[in-house]
């Protein structure tokens, strides 16, 4: 090679660097900002609610920056919305192999699969949304996204990792009182009234006069039965929330169960006898109500279970005469009345708690 | 241990002579220096492309109601006045151009044609026409490489030589994948694996793809979404996926040749209004489906993320189809591969869009089928069935992809073949009355072997320490005129009957035939080796020995001229 030659070519193309350079730097600043006023236009778009036109913006910034994030997770959002999801969730799955801990893009992806039906997976990207990195409020959001799993669980009738998934929600809150009453709260409608009774005891530990926390305590004891403890939360709540017609309505059932309830413990043979009375009557008289209301006929095994209530009523039997499956009867006779007639009145509520307690 | 010799002791008259390069490191330095060249150039070419679509199609379309209308015919006509009336030697795609330079011209590729296809191909298709950029750029970088090698003045052998260099580094850069860029040079335009090309490719094609990802990015010219074979039962998709790829893509290339017959019988007045009209029809359809305007390679991203239904898919590949037809052969300036990959891509995605439809396969993401679909098309089309397949695996990055898109790809090579014998680029190169050496032509044809003509070795084989005399009692009763002797370093060299004869006569019978006689060693051919090869040496040897290829020195046969003539079907005599 000629040096000479060479010298000539090297030097060309190093001017041609230098012309290239500028040119690539034009276009890059030009096709930035296209790419910037594409996704402006639209998140106005979006915000609108018009996001059939947001999503060609996204397209279009997208088009122009493939690299940005920014561009792909609005535009995944945006088909999203629309439910186009087979899309959204292409996008969202590359976005996920760039960034694998990239929370937002996970629980968009959790909730698309959630929607397809796929359960396993749904709850696998919901555990990554929740495990990973979000951009900012990072504890109230893999909180909320925790709740979210929480619901689609729950909607799934998984009951068991409802629960597991709510502990463990309460676990990595040790200090937030709200956050435990709302886990709490979950956890009693979920079924777990002694995790939830727990929770709320723990929360009253720091914040001794929260009548919500009393209220919740009072609920998860009505729940698993042991009304008089939860007369005593109630009360509770009450002193601490003066007038609350909710506490005060619970709290005046819980006292007719109280005063109803044949099986609470220290209650003299006599007591006992007339509650179980009560209890047999008032079962008969909801039957009676019942039938009459709904003008339906009852069943041969109603029929059968009203004639050894009434027989029993009847009969004068003294106090230690008293036939121990005098309850299994009424119980029944109950069955039946909610067979036939459905969730029980206001009026019949504490009636339905003994009678549950008894089944219990 | 050899002491080093100090600085100082080397002459100064030594030192050029010590730096001066060999020339093959000279070949590849310049084709480092052609990589780069083509490089900057390539990535000149797409900002021009994409700048002129912004301010065309992006800007004055959105103002003028029928901006997207008109663009393309202006574009094209402008075009084609700069090929036509300015650089006459930037028509045609730019492949078979190059290949005439590495088969006609000795490499020649004036640097007008460098010039003609940056402003034309930049003008047509930054204004919508359905034409793509890669074809262009491959000339490109022949040119450059051309003009670089007359710099340099490179003896003939390697300035034949240097236009696929550029070429590869031209459509590597273009497309920002070197494979691609070497495999279709060395399959398409080289027709043949030549071990002195190979390197300087790679070079060149390596250089260039690095300085367009220093200038535009690391970004691949799609965005592939991940995909994983779901049931094996999809592998018959990508199997009718690969025949349809080959039936439209023979299609294709029998519409094209019609049309440009057609348009060839037309008065030559016509020839400025045959790519205004291919742009108008461009126009007309990208006021409805603006994604067959250009490249289309956005399109074609949307494609693959599932943007389309399938009969979305399937309109948007027939209409590509159709106006890429009238674009290309109106002679409007511009490339195939763009159109050939959009129309591959929407076909692919559409036939499974309507195989999980109405067939009984399990719905999956269509991104993998349009990724399949454009291999598929490729390799119909340019009948480069391992370049289609590397191309897609570098676009997708994605191991899985390899399995279908080996099904679909070679299914589409074979049935494409079958219904139109004669390849594209061949196809147009005749039509222009060039006949270029094709390579689906070259592996066609049968390659006759040293083991089909050999004869068996003679059973006399004479050692080399035996006297005159007694080798020629040996051949005389051996009957043989020519006989191969064994020399003692275990090579093998041969002795004439006449030679010993004459030898004998003239009183030399007792001497020993290695010191009688100067026994040069006979280059040694193996029966797989082609005859071709052996007919160079069969003019200064009259016998050759053959080896096996697992003890080389035991001999299985031996092959003269008369063997090869009669492998051949020629008689004795009748050259």
């Amino acid at each position: 090679m000629r040096p000479a030659i060479l010298g000539i070519v090297l030097a060309l193309m190093a001017g041609l660097f230098v012309i290239t350079g500028l040119l690539a730097r034009t276009y890059r600043y030009q096709k930035r900002n296209l790419a910037e006023r594409h996704f402006e236009t639209g998140r106005k778009l979006a915000a609108e609610g018009r996001n059939r036109e947001a999503v060609e913006e996204y397209r279009a910034a997208l088009s122009f920056q493939q690299s940005d994030r920014r561009f792909a997770l609005a535009l995944a959002l945006a088909l999203f919305d629309l439910g186009n999801l087979n899309e959204a969730a292409a996008h969202l799955v590359e976005l996920r192999e760039a960034d694998p801990n990239d929370a937002t893009v996970n629980l968009l992806l959790a909730r698309i699969a959630a929607r397809q039906g796929r359960f396993d997976e749904a709850v696998n990207q919901y555990h990554r949304a929740i495990y990973g990195l979000w951009p900012q409020q990072s504890e109230r959001k893999r909180l909320e996204t925790r709740f979210e799993l929480v619901e689609f669980l729950a909607s799934r009738g998984d009951r068991n990792q409802v629960i597991a998934e709510l502990l463990e929600t309460a676990a990595d809150a040790p200090g937030d009182s709200e956050t435990k009453k709302r886990v709490a709260n979950l956890l009693l409608r979920y079924g777990s009234a002694s995790h939830a009774a727990d929770l709320f005891q723990d929360v009253l530990k720091t914040t001794p006069g929260d009548a919500a926390a009393y209220r919740g305590v009072a609920d998860a004891e009505f729940a698993l039965g042991d009304y008089r403890a939860a007369q005593t939360a109630y009360r509770r709540a009450l002193h601490w929330k003066r007038n609350d017609p909710e506490i005060e309505r619970k709290l005046e059932e819980t006292s007719r169960i109280l005063a109803l309830d044949p099986t609470l413990p220290n209650l003299s043979s006599r007591q006992r006898l007339r509650r179980t009375r009560q209890v047999m009557e008032e079962t008969l008289l909801a039957m009676v109500q019942c039938t009459t209301h709904s003008g339906k006929a009852p069943s041969s095994d109603a029929v059968v279970a009203a004639e050894a209530v009434n027989k029993l009523l009847r009969s004068p039997a003294g106090l230690d005469d008293f036939p121990s499956d005098a309850l299994t009867h009424t119980e029944q006779l109950w069955k039946a009345r909610l067979d036939m007639c459905g969730p029980p009145s206001d009026a019949e509520s504490a009636l339905a708690a003994v009678l549950a307690k008894v089944a219990r | 241990m050899t002491p080093r010799m100090p600085l100082s002791a080397v002459s100064h008259h030594d030192l050029p002579h010590r730096l001066r390069m060999s020339e093959t490191q000279r070949f590849l330095l310049l084709a480092i220096l052609i990589g780069v060249y083509a490089g900057l150039l390539i990535v000149c070419f797409h900002i021009s492309i994409e700048l002129l679509n912004w301010f065309s199609i992006g800007a004055i379309s959105q103002r003028l109601r029928f901006g997207r209308l008109l663009l393309p015919s202006a574009g094209a006509l402008v075009s084609s006045l700069v090929v036509l009336k300015v650089f006459r030697a930037a028509q045609g795609s730019g492949v078979n151009q190059t290949k005439a330079a590495l088969y006609v011209s000795d490499g020649y590729v004036p640097f007008s044609t460098v010039i003609g296809k940056f402003l034309a191909c930049s003008i047509s298709i930054g204004s919508g026409n359905s034409l793509g950029p890669e074809d262009p750029a491959l000339q490109m970088g022949a040119g450059v490489a051309s003009l670089l090698g007359r710099l340099f003045h490179l003896p003939r052998d390697n300035m034949r030589l240097i236009a696929p260099v550029g070429a590869a580094a031209g459509i590597a850069a273009a497309f920002n994948t070197p494979i691609t860029g070497v495999l279709f040079v060395m399959e398409e335009v080289v027709a043949a694996w030549n071990a002195g090309v190979v390197g300087s490719v790679v070079l060149a094609a390596v250089a260039a793809v690095v300085v367009v990802r220093l200038f535009l990015g690391n970004e691949p010219l799609f965005q592939v979404p991940t995909f994983a074979v779901v049931h094996p039962s999809e592998l018959l998709v990508y199997a009718a996926l690969g025949i349809a790829g080959g039936l439209l893509s023979a299609l294709f290339v029998s519409l094209i040749r019609r049309l440009r017959e057609c348009l060839d019988r037309l008065p030559p007045w016509t020839t400025y209004l045959q790519p205004v009209t291919a742009g108008l029809l461009v126009g007309t359809a990208g006021l409805w489906l603006p994604q067959v305007m250009g490249a289309g390679y956005d399109a074609v991203d949307n494609a693959l993320h599932g943007q389309f239904t399938w009969n979305m898919l399937l309109l948007l590949g027939i209409v590509k189809m159709f106006v890429t037809l009238f674009c290309f052969s109106s002679g409007t300036p511009g490339g195939m591969f763009a159109p050939t990959l959009f129309v591959g891509a929407m076909i692919g995605g559409g036939l499974a869009g309507l195989a999980t439809r109405y067939g009984p396969f399990p719905a999956v993401p269509v991104g993998a089928y349009v990724l399949v679909g454009m291999g598929a098309f490729f390799a119909g089309m340019f009948r480069a069935p391992m370049t289609s397949i590397f191309m897609v695996f570098e676009l997708s990055a994605s191991y899985a992809v390899i399995l279908p898109v080996m099904i679909a790809n070679t299914i589409a090579y074979f049935v494409s073949r079958k219904v139109q014998p004669v390849p594209f680029f061949t196809m147009l190169a005749r039509q222009e009355g060039v006949d270029l050496p094709s390579a689906e032509e070259r592996r066609s044809v049968p390659v006759m072997r040293v083991e089909e003509a050999m004869q068996p070795a003679p059973e006399l084989v004479l050692p080399a320490e035996i006297t005159l005399a007694e080798a020629r009692d040996r051949m005389k009763a051996s009957r043989l005129t020519v006989c191969p002797v064994r020399r003692d370093d275990g090579q093998c060299s041969w002795i004439s009957r006449d030679s010993l004869d004459k030898a004998v006569e003239s009183g030399d019978g007792d001497r020993v035939l290695r010191q009688a006689v100067n026994l040069e060693p006979v280059p040694r051919l193996y029966p797989d080796l082609p005859v071709d090869s052996a007919l160079r040496l069969l003019a200064t040897h009259p016998l050759l020995p053959v080896a096996s290829r697992t003890n080389p020195d035991r001999l299985v046969g031996v092959l003269s001229l008369s063997d090869v003539h009669r492998a051949y079907g020629i008689r004795d005599g009748a050259c």
